[in-house]
Formats: structure tokens, sequence, C-alpha cells
């Protein structure tokens, strides 16, 4: 397993009207979030304003997997609508509705802080943090940079 | 005897049935598939729900406070990068 795979986790949010995050998860895994009778019941609980449900591939890709197909297929067949679900990827956050998909630009508030709660923020789309020895020697800190060079995803 | 909890387009009900623990998940989806058609399920009837209607939905077999068996057939949640795209 390498280092970044160790440091990720998947996360899971639940969407709300207005962008709300009215509940989040984690699994302990870079590569999958299992299934949860809790986040279910979240979802249940909160179906009347209920937007989305956006989970996070923090080593990509910026694709829904064929799990992921077949668990919009199970909550859209239960929740008796189409919900619009969401994957943050480390470059690019997508999004679909029904069969419709699409790169979502600008992004929503929330994928920063789905990015942050998965441990990819050191190699999102916008920043990047560049350890310089010399500088965290005297100061400390690590330096936050803009970076739109990274290949990712 | 158990409840049989279905959860499918918006609805949520109970049905209590001939069946318990031992029923394995894939007779508790035909039985569910049964429920639906024949118009059981509170608010819906779906004549014509497809056989593999429930095959991506999971059951949770979980003990009421007052010992009763509660069967509840909901929709799968998992998601996840490792299983390969579509």
């Amino acid at each position: 397993m390498t280092a970044r795979r160790k440091a990720c986790v998947e996360v899971c949010f639940v969407i709300g009207r207005g962008g709300a995050i009215l509940w989040a998860d984690a699994s302990d895994s870079a590569e999958a979030l299992p299934d949860s009778r809790a986040r279910w019941e979240a979802i249940w609980r909160h179906r009347g304003e209920l937007e989305a449900i956006a989970h996070s591939h923090p080593v990509g890709p910026a694709a829904f997997s064929a799990e992921d197909e077949s668990t919009m297929q199970a909550i859209d067949g239960a929740l008796g609508r189409e919900l619009r679900y969401y994957v943050v990827a480390p470059r690019h956050t997508i999004a679909r509705t029904g069969e419709r998909a699409e790169v979502i630009t600008p992004e929503p508030w929330w994928a920063g802080r789905l990015r942050l709660a998965s441990g990819m923020v050191w190699r999102s789309r916008w920043f990047v943090a560049r350890r310089d020895p010399a500088r965290d020697a005297t100061r400390g800190r690590r330096e936050i940079v803009p970076s739109r060079s990274i290949k990712g995803d | 005897m158990a409840i049989l909890n279905i959860t499918y387009q918006g609805q949520s009900s109970d049905h209590e049935l001939e069946l318990d623990f031992a029923a394995t998940d894939a007779d508790i989806r035909r039985i569910a598939v049964e429920v639906v058609r024949s118009g059981g399920m509170r608010g819906l009837h779906v004549a014509q729900l497809a056989e593999r209607a429930f095959d991506h939905f999971v059951i949770d077999r979980l003990r009421g406070p007052d010992g009763a068996q509660r069967i509840y057939l909901r929709p799968k949640v998992p998601f996840g990068a490792g299983a390969g795209l579509r």
C-alpha cells in the first residue's frame, strides 16, 4: 500500500437544501465505503430535504464505479425519485442525475470540505502543500501554494 | 412470525409474515416482490414489479425492544472507487 493510500479515506456527505451537510461518515479505506445501516437511516430520515449524496475518490478516478452505479439505482428505487450524486476526486468533481453526468465547475462549497476530510487536500486542484526543508526548519510550517499543474484523477 | 419492513418508492411499511430470521435473503427478496405486486404494501401497488427489483437491496435482521423479529429490506448504500469502473 502506498503512503498516499494510507493517508486517504473515502468519505460520504448527505447534502440537503442550500448545500447543507446533513450527515457525514468515513471509511478506513481509500477505495471503498462499506455498506452502513446508519448511512441509510440518515438518508431516509432526511429524505424530505435531501438533494444529493456525495462521496470521495481520494486516489481517483473522477468517475462512478460499478458499485456506485448499483447503489445509486437502489437508493433511487427506495426513495422513489432520482437524487443527484457526486464524486469528488483530487482534481475534479463530477455529478449525475439519472443518466446525465457532468464535470462540475465551479464546484459546490462542500467539495473542499470533502477533500479535506478525505485527506487529499494536499493534492487538490487548487492547492498543494510543498515542503521546503529550510523554511520548515526556521518557521516550522508548511507552505500552501497554488498548483494547477498536478496531474491526477 | 416476523415483521418484514419494505422501503420502496418513497414508502416504508411493515407486514407480519410467517417467516423468521432463518429465511434466506433470496426468499425475503422474492416475498417482498410478491407483497408489492399484490398491493400488500400500503400506498404502493406495482402489479408488474420486476422480479429483480430488490437485487440491490440488503436485509437487516434486528430484534425489536419487545423481542420481536424484524426484517428490514432496504437499499444497499456502499460506494467506492475500488469496485471497478462502469
